[in-house]
């Protein structure tokens, strides 16, 4: 059974992105908060969109401090330029003296211990911002990295973190996370701790290449991971080929979404919960999602 | 002139848009979302690879455990136990500071293999080149850099989605960046942060509108942004159908006039 006491941690990814993870997440959502309390939280920092369609009232803002990142005193800098040869990140631009390019800055620190002048300083600064907030279907936690940040993977754990927090205050039998793309930092940071990855695959060849790299993800972290298939009618030999290549590796289709009109002419007007055959089909997963998620847990 | 098509969210139609002006130009395509490559699902032919690599610390026998590397290192990448080091090379950002800072030179750094870049050849011809991070890694950013060493002077370049590094890596490159987005709202608010990025960065830029014709008036809102429509892909099922068997759309009317339009701006 669900319990508030051990929350069960779903995070829906996708290997590519617009395959309908932040649609899955909210119908998905809807559908547990029917039955139970639950958490909701974006972890998709670089382009969150999650808040776009709950509306959330947001009850309190916290500030998110990145790497600090180098930052060069010009009064004191003798321009030997020790620095800009010892940088790997090409951070250290040369122009009638040096200076730090911050968005190539990773904070190594390098520079600053270095610098036999001591003229660098490591600067911490803000580099997003955390809400936490209240939505129709329960507490939602979400964030923004401010443009071309670093650091979305400690973003997201602490996004996760105050996720977790906010289940034990309003005891939350489930914690839904809407992963990012990819399969990098942001992404393995989302399923860190995870009890079951729902992937949403759309059949294009394109859908079908990323489906298997991210399989490949969870298995290299042994999460398990169940399959939804979004628009699965759009090619149904990519479709096949999806649960031919998900029967051989042990994983379980969840859900076949259809291709449905309706969806982005919801999403156009915000209209939420959604409604039509593809809402149904992702709210019908549920009972087959929740079981495979208690036995993995 | 090097062209970056960029997005900010996902699956907008970045592969769909930088694949068929890379066709309709014959300029060649660089793919640089090494995290999830797809263009060369579009680009078939002979393929060359070549492994990445990037240097990771290692600890040589004359090791004092003074823990010197573990104050410096930023990244948490390493642990001082009682009789030895632990590094872990997948946190670690090959800085060199600990390699650098170690006040014994007990540090030295081998390769470790971080991915592929691979060159796709039609007819004699390289037609794209694409990189494919390994599983497990955490960043995409040091593939991206080997591939941007050397690119023809001509580029289309297929950037990853989001806005963060990876993104502002493959945008710094270029000459002009193609921001694809569709009319959602979702999309939209994506379009805006991506569009800060690269103002930040100083790059013109223009917007091709995908899937052109949903209800949600993208247009105007980019107008009252002051950004300019360069393009529009109409919103057709069988355009859907034909990205999903890996079929390029190929109307050299589209999408050169898109090219025509980013000349004229330049």
């Amino acid at each position: 059974m669900l319990t508030a006491e051990n929350p069960l941690r779903l995070t829906i990814i996708s290997g590519k992105g617009g395959t309908g993870k932040t649609t899955v997440s909210a119908q998905l959502a809807y559908r547990i908060s029917k039955v139970r309390r639950i958490v909701l939280a974006d972890c998709d920092v670089d382009a969150p969109n999650l808040h776009i369609l709950l509306k959330p009232k947001i009850l309190e803002e916290k500030e998110f401090i990145g790497m600090k990142k180098a930052k060069i005193d010009s009064s004191k800098c003798t321009n030997c330029g020790l620095c800009y040869e010892l940088c790997r990140f090409d951070a250290i631009v040369e122009d009638s003296g040096y200076y730090i390019d911050s968005t190539s800055c990773e904070g190594c620190a390098l520079c600053y211990h270095a610098c036999p002048e001591k003229a660098i300083e490591m600067i911490e600064e803000t580099r997003g911002k955390i809400y936490i907030s209240e939505t129709k279907l329960g507490p939602f936690v979400h964030a923004i990295l401010f443009p071309g940040e670093e650091n979305s993977g400690k973003l997201v754990m602490e996004v996760k973190e105050l996720a977790k927090v906010e289940a034990e205050k309003s005891g939350a039998a489930a914690i839904v996370v809407d992963g990012a793309p990819g399969i990098g930092c942001p992404v393995i940071a989302s399923l860190a701790n995870t009890d079951l990855a729902i992937v949403v695959a759309e059949p294009t060849l394109s859908g079908l290449s990323d489906m298997i790299r991210v399989l490949e993800l969870t298995e290299h972290f042994r999460i398990s991971s169940v399959v939804m298939i979004n628009k699965f009618d759009l090619n149904i030999d990519v479709s096949n080929k999806i649960e031919r290549l998900c029967k051989e590796k042990g994983i379980e289709i969840v859900g076949k979404i259809p291709f449905d009109d309706s969806i982005p002419e919801q999403m156009s007007k915000l209209e939420f919960p959604f409604k039509g055959r593809a809402a149904e089909e992702i709210e019908n997963s549920w009972d087959t999602i929740m079981d495979i998620a208690m036995n993995s847990k | 002139m090097k062209i970056a098509v960029a997005s900010g969210k996902g699956g907008t139609g970045k592969t769909t848009v930088s694949a068929n002006l890379s066709a309709v130009t014959g300029i060649k395509l660089y793919d640089f979302d090494v995290e999830e490559p797809n263009a060369k699902i579009f680009f078939k032919g002979n393929e060359k690879s070549r492994d990445v690599y990037r240097p990771v610390p290692e600890v040589k026998e004359n090791c004092t455990l003074c823990g010197v590397c573990r104050e410096v290192c930023q990244y948490n990448a390493i642990v001082v136990l009682k009789d030895s080091i632990m590094i872990f090379h997948e946190i670690c950002h090959s800085c060199g500071a600990c390699v650098y800072l170690c006040p014994e030179k007990a540090m030295d750094e081998v390769k470790r293999k971080i991915g592929e870049i691979i060159d796709v050849y039609k007819n004699g011809k390289c037609i794209l080149t694409y990189g494919k991070m390994d599983i497990g890694e955490v960043s995409p950013v040091p593939i991206i850099k080997e591939m941007k060493k050397d690119m023809e002077k001509n580029a289309i370049i297929d950037c990853p989605p989001g806005a963060s590094c990876p993104m502002v890596e493959s945008v710094k490159t270029a000459d002009f960046v193609v921001l694809v987005a569709e009319p959602t709202p979702f999309s939209f608010h994506d379009l805006k942060i991506a569009a800060n990025v690269v103002k930040e960065l100083k790059k013109p830029f223009g917007v091709v509108i995908n899937k052109y014709g949903l209800p949600y008036n993208i247009e105007e809102r980019c107008k009252k942004e002051n950004y300019e429509i360069i393009g529009k892909i109409p919103f057709d099922r069988k355009f859907a159908e034909k990205y999903s068997k890996g079929e390029l759309i190929k109307d050299k009317e589209m999408f050169g006039e898109i090219y025509d339009r980013i000349l004229e701006i330049l």
